[in-house]
C-alpha cells in the first residue's frame, strides 16, 4: 500500500514538473538586455562602483553642467534629446532601470526600480509587473506625498503611448493597451512581440509621474514631481535646475548628497574651467585635447571613454531626387568621402567610420572595421573610382549639387562641412552650401524638403530602434524620407524575431544589404565620448549612450 | 529744472518706439522660426497642423504689421507678453534678472571710476612721465582687449595657476555677500576695464584742456596748493565731459553683460537675452531690449541733470 502511495506521489510530482515547465512564465528579474553589448573597443572598467551596503559618505552637494546650453522645458515627453531627461531623471522614477554598472558592457541587466519584479507570458506579448509598494511621490502638491500606485504608472504611460504630444509614441507601437488591474499591479499587453519594449522601459522613455500634475499646470513644461531620488527645488531658466534630496526616497539610504544642482554653463571654456577647480563634480562631451588639457593639471581626474553615436555627421539624400536615382552617383558620394580624416576633424581624433547601424550597442550589432572597409562597400576612400562612377553615371564635372546643413551649431560641424566640400569637389561636385538655423533645418529634414544634407544623425538607444527609425518607411529619423518595401518587410521580420542570435545575424546582413543596394544616407563615423570626474567623486557612472536617466547623481558621494 | 526733466521724459516715448519697433521687426525678418523651434523642442509631433495652431497662437500667422498692433495694443496696457518658451509674463522674469544686471552693472561702473579717474588724473599731471606711459598704456590695452576673450582669460589662467574660479552658482546680495561678491567681482572688472580705459583717456585729455585755462594760472599764482588747484578747480570742469562719455558708455556695459553674464554664468538680463536670441523668444527679448534702451535713456538724463550740479553756469529751462 505504502509502495502504490509511493508511486502515486512521485507520478504527481513528475506531472506537477511537467506541467510546470509547460506553462510556466519566465521570470525576469533580473534579466538581459536584448541589445546590450561591449563597444568593439572595450569600456576601461569603473574605477569608482557604487555599493549596494551604502558604504557612501552623506552630505554635500553635487554640481554637474551638462554639455548641451539649454534646458528648454520640464515635459520629457515633448522633448527627445537629453537635456531634458538628464534634468528630470533626477526627480522621476521608471518600472525598470537599467544597471549602470553593466552599461556599455556585453550584458547591460535590467533590474527592478519601481517595479518590484515582472513575469512575461510564454509568447511574450503580456508583461506584468508588480510593483514596490510604500514608494511615495515628493511632498510637493498637489499629490503632497501620496503613494505611488499602477494607476499613475498605467496615465504616464498612456500619455507616453497614446497622447499625440508625446514624441515617444513609436516607442509603444507594438502595445495594445495597459491595465492597472489593482493597485499593485501593472499589465502590459502587447499587439505583437517587441525585443526592445524592456530596455527602453529602463531608458528614458518611461518616465512616471501623478495625473494631478498634468491636470493642473496641463503639462509638464513648468512642473516636476515625482517619485526620484532628488526633489525639484527651482528651474532658473539659462542658469540651472536645483534640487534637494528626497527623504523620502524608496531606495534607503539613497541619494548620498543633500543637494544636486543641474548647472546650464554655455560655454565650453569656462564648463572646463569650473571643472579644473572642483566647482563641478563631474563633465562630459570633453573633446581629446580637453581632457589631455585638463588631464595636466590635474592629473589625478578619472576618465571613462565610450563610442557614442549623437549628432554625428551623416549624408542625406533626398530619396527620388532625379540625382540620387542611380546608385553609382550615391555609391561615388561615399567613396569621395576621406572617413579618417573625418575622424580627426570631427572627432579630434578619437573616433571610427560606421554603417548603418552604430557600434555602440555592441559588436553583434554593427558590422566590424575591416568588412566596412572591405572592397565590397563603399565605405573606403576612393577618388578615382568615385570619379570613375560619376562619369559613368553620366554626372559631367563640377555639376552643382544643393547640401543643406546648419550654420548655428557646433565649430566643429563646420570644420567637417568645409572639409566634405572640399572633398566632394575633388571628384567634381560642386556643394552649393545652404546654412539654416537648427530648427528650420529639422524641420526641411521632417518634410523632405530639401536635396541634400550634411547633418548629425539623431542616435537611438538600441540597435533595432535606429534600423526601424531610420530605414523605415515613416520612420521618425528617416530624414531621408526612403520608402523601399523590400527594407520594410525585413526590418519587420528582424523586429518579430525572438531570438536574440538570429535576430543579430540578420541585422547584420540586411546592413549589408543597406551598404550595397539602398546607401540614400552615408553614416560617417561614430565618435568616443569623455565623460570625467574628480577622485573625490565615488559611485558616480554616466549614462550609456543615448539612455538619459542621469540618476546616477543618486548612488553617487563626495569623499574629500 | 523739473519742467526739463518732464519734457525729456516725453521724449522718451519716441525714443522707446523706435527701439521697439526695430527691435520687433529685426527679429521677425531674421532667419529661423520660432515655431519650428517650438515644435523641435516642445512636442506636438512638428505636424503642419502642429505648427498652424502653434502659429495661430503666437499671433504668427498674421502679418507683421498686425502682429505689431496686438504686441503694441499689449504694452499700453502694461502687457510686455508671455515667454514662448515656458508661458509665463516675460515681465516677472524681468523684474527677477533685472537687479542682477544692474547690481553687475553698477559694481562695473564703481570698479571704472575707481580705477580710470587716479588713472587719468595722475597721467595729466605727470605728463609724459613713466607714469603717464603707464596709464596710456594700460587705457589702451584694456580698451582694445575684447571683452569675451578677457573674460576667457580671467576665467581660464586663475584656474591653471592657482586652481581657482568664481562660484557657479548665484547667490544674492543680500542672500550671501560673500559669494556674491566672489561671482560678481571678474564680470565687473571685465566690464569696467574697457570703460576704464576709455574714462581715463578722457579724464587724461579733459585734465590737460583745463590745467591749461587761465583760471587755472591765476589759482596757481594766487600760491594755492597744487592738490586744491586740481582737485577744486580743475577737476570739476574737466569732469563735465568724463561724465558724458561715463553715462554714452553705460550702454556699452549693458551689451557687454550680454557675453560676460553668459561666460561667467551670472544669470542675470544678459544671459536671459542670449538665450532669448537662441530660443528665438521674441516677447522676452523684445522686453528686455526695451529695458536695456529705456535705462540707457534714463542714464543719460541723469547725465545731463548732473551737468547742472558740476557747473553752475548750465541751467535748465
Amino acid at each position: 500500500m505504502r509502495g502504490k502511495y509511493l508511486w502515486l506521489l512521485i507520478l504527481a510530482s513528475v506531472l506537477l514538473v511537467a506541467l510546470a515547465c509547460a506553462k510556466a512564465a519566465p521570470t525576469a528579474t533580473p534579466t538581459k538586455a536584448p541589445v546590450a553589448a561591449p563597444s568593439p573597443t572595450a569600456r576601461p572598467a569603473p574605477t569608482v562602483t557604487p555599493t549596494p551596503a551604502r558604504t557612501g559618505k552623506y552630505g554635500g552637494t553635487l554640481s554637474y553642467a551638462f554639455s548641451s546650453p539649454e534646458v528648454p522645458h520640464l515635459d520629457p515627453l515633448l522633448f527627445t534629446p537629453s537635456m531634458v531627461h538628464t534634468v528630470v531623471g533626477n526627480s522621476y522614477s521608471e518600472l525598470l532601470r537599467l544597471d549602470r554598472m553593466t552599461l556599455g558592457k556585453n550584458d547591460i541587466t535590467i533590474t527592478p526600480e519601481l517595479a518590484e519584479r515582472w513575469d512575461i507570458s510564454s509568447d511574450g506579448l503580456t508583461i506584468t509587473f508588480r510593483l514596490n509598494r510604500g514608494v511615495k511621490f515628493h511632498n510637493l502638491p498637489p499629490v503632497n506625498g501620496r503613494e505611488l500606485t499602477s494607476a499613475d504608472v498605467k496615465y504616464s504611460l498612456e500619455r507616453a503611448a497614446f497622447n499625440p504630444v508625446s514624441l515617444f509614441q513609436t516607442t509603444y507601437s507594438a502595445v495594445e493597451r495597459f491595465e492597472a488591474p489593482d493597485p499593485y499591479t501593472f499589465v502590459i499587453r502587447l499587439k505583437r512581440f517587441d525585443p526592445d519594449l524592456l530596455y527602453l522601459l529602463g531608458a528614458h522613455h518611461a518616465w512616471i509621474f501623478p495625473k494631478e500634475v498634468v491636470d493642473q499646470y496641463g503639462d509638464l513644461k513648468t512642473a516636476l514631481v515625482g517619485s526620484g531620488p532628488f526633489v525639484f527645488e527651482r528651474w532658473d531658466k539659462d542658469s540651472g535646475v536645483f534640487f534637494k534630496k528626497n527623504p523620502d526616497y524608496f531606495e534607503k539610504g539613497l541619494p548620498y548628497v543633500n543637494f544636486y544642482e543641474h548647472l546650464i554653463i554655455r560655454d565650453a571654456s569656462a564648463r572646463i574651467t569650473a571643472f579644473r577647480t572642483g566647482k563641478l563634480c563631474c563633465i562630459e562631451s570633453v573633446t581629446a585635447t580637453e581632457r589631455e588639457e585638463l588631464k595636466r593639471t590635474n592629473p589625478d581626474v578619472q576618465v571613462e571613454k565610450i563610442l557614442r553615436n549623437l549628432g554625428n555627421p551623416a549624408i542625406f539624400m533626398r530619396y527620388g531626387y532625379p540625382l540620387f536615382n542611380d546608385i553609382r552617383v550615391r555609391r561615388a558620394i561615399s567613396l569621395g568621402v576621406d572617413f579618417d580624416a573625418t575622424v580627426r576633424v570631427f572627432a579630434d581624433g578619437e573616433g571610427q567610420p560606421r554603417g548603418p547601424v552604430s557600434c555602440q550597442n555592441g559588436p553583434q550589432w554593427c558590422l566590424s572595421q575591416e568588412e566596412l572597409r572591405s572592397k565590397r562597400f563603399y565605405q573606403r576612400y576612393d577618388p578615382e573610382e568615385a570619379k570613375r562612377l560619376l562619369k559613368e553615371a553620366g554626372v559631367p564635372a563640377g555639376t552643382k549639387l544643393e547640401f543643406v546643413t546648419a550654420g548655428d551649431r557646433p565649430r566643429r560641424m563646420m570644420a567637417h562641412m568645409d572639409l566634405f566640400t572640399e572633398q566632394m569637389k575633388a571628384i567634381g561636385l560642386d556643394l552649393d552650401r545652404k546654412s539654416l538655423d537648427y530648427a528650420a533645418m529639422r524641420r526641411k529634414q521632417d518634410a523632405g524638403d530639401y536635396t541634400a544634407m550634411l547633418w548629425g544623425a539623431d542616435g537611438q538607444a538600441t540597435a533595432l530602434a535606429h534600423l526601424t527609425q531610420n530605414y523605415m518607411t515613416g520612420g521618425s529619423k528617416n530624414g531621408m524620407q526612403l520608402s523601399d518595401p523590400k527594407l520594410d518587410e525585413w526590418i519587420k521580420r528582424i523586429s518579430s524575431t525572438v531570438d536574440e542570435a538570429k535576430r543579430a545575424q540578420e541585422m547584420l546582413e540586411i546592413q549589408r544589404y543597406i551598404l550595397e543596394n539602398v546607401l540614400w544616407k552615408v553614416d560617417l563615423i561614430d565618435e568616443y565620448y569623455n565623460a570625467m570626474w574628480h577622485p573625490w567623486v565615488k559611485g558616480w557612472l554616466m549614462d550609456a549612450p543615448l539612455v538619459n536617466t542621469n540618476n546616477g547623481f543618486a548612488q553617487a558621494w563626495i569623499d574629500r | 529744472m523739473g519742467k526739463y526733466i518732464v519734457r525729456r521724459l516725453f521724449l522718451l516715448v519716441p525714443v522707446a518706439i523706435v527701439v521697439y519697433t526695430l527691435t520687433f521687426v529685426f527679429i521677425r525678418v531674421a532667419p529661423g522660426d520660432i515655431v519650428d523651434l517650438m515644435l523641435d523642442q516642445g512636442g506636438g509631433g512638428g505636424t503642419r497642423v502642429a505648427a498652424e495652431k502653434l502659429r495661430a497662437q503666437l499671433h504668427l500667422d498674421k502679418p507683421i504689421y498686425q502682429q505689431y498692433f496686438i504686441y503694441s495694443w499689449g504694452l499700453l496696457r502694461g502687457d510686455l507678453g508671455v515667454s514662448f518658451r515656458d508661458g509665463k509674463p516675460v515681465s516677472s522674469e524681468l523684474a527677477r534678472r533685472a537687479p542682477i544686471t544692474l547690481e553687475l552693472t553698477m559694481m562695473a561702473l564703481v570698479l571704472a571710476l575707481l580705477i580710470s579717474i587716479p588713472a587719468g588724473v595722475v597721467s595729466a599731471v605727470k605728463q609724459d612721465t613713466p607714469a603717464d606711459y603707464v596709464s596710456r598704456v594700460g587705457a589702451v590695452f584694456f580698451l582694445s582687449m575684447p571683452s569675451f576673450w578677457l573674460a576667457l582669460l580671467i576665467l581660464i589662467f586663475p584656474a591653471i595657476w592657482w586652481g581657482y574660479s568664481p562660484p557657479v552658482v548665484y547667490k544674492s546680495l543680500l542672500e550671501d555677500p560673500v559669494t556674491n561678491l566672489r561671482q560678481l567681482l571678474p564680470p565687473a572688472f571685465v566690464l569696467g576695464s574697457a570703460y576704464a580705459g576709455i574714462l581715463a583717456r578722457f579724464t587724461r585729455s579733459s585734465l590737460l584742456e583745463v590745467l591749461r585755462q587761465d583760471y587755472i594760472r591765476t589759482a596757481r599764482a594766487k600760491g594755492l596748493t597744487e592738490r586744491a588747484v586740481i582737485y577744486v578747480h580743475a577737476m570739476k570742469n574737466g569732469l563735465i565731459p568724463v561724465v558724458t562719455m561715463a553715462g554714452l558708455q553705460s550702454a556699452t556695459l549693458l551689451s557687454g553683460a550680454v557675453i560676460v553674464e553668459s561666460i561667467f554664468n551670472v544669470p542675470g538680463l544678459g544671459n536671459l537675452t542670449m538665450g532669448s536670441i537662441f530660443q528665438r523668444d521674441y516677447a522676452q527679448l523684445q522686453a528686455n531690449v526695451l529695458f536695456f534702451a529705456v535705462v540707457v535713456v534714463m542714464i543719460n538724463l541723469l547725465v545731463d541733470l548732473s551737468y547742472a550740479w558740476l557747473d553752475p553756469r548750465v541751467r535748465y529751462s
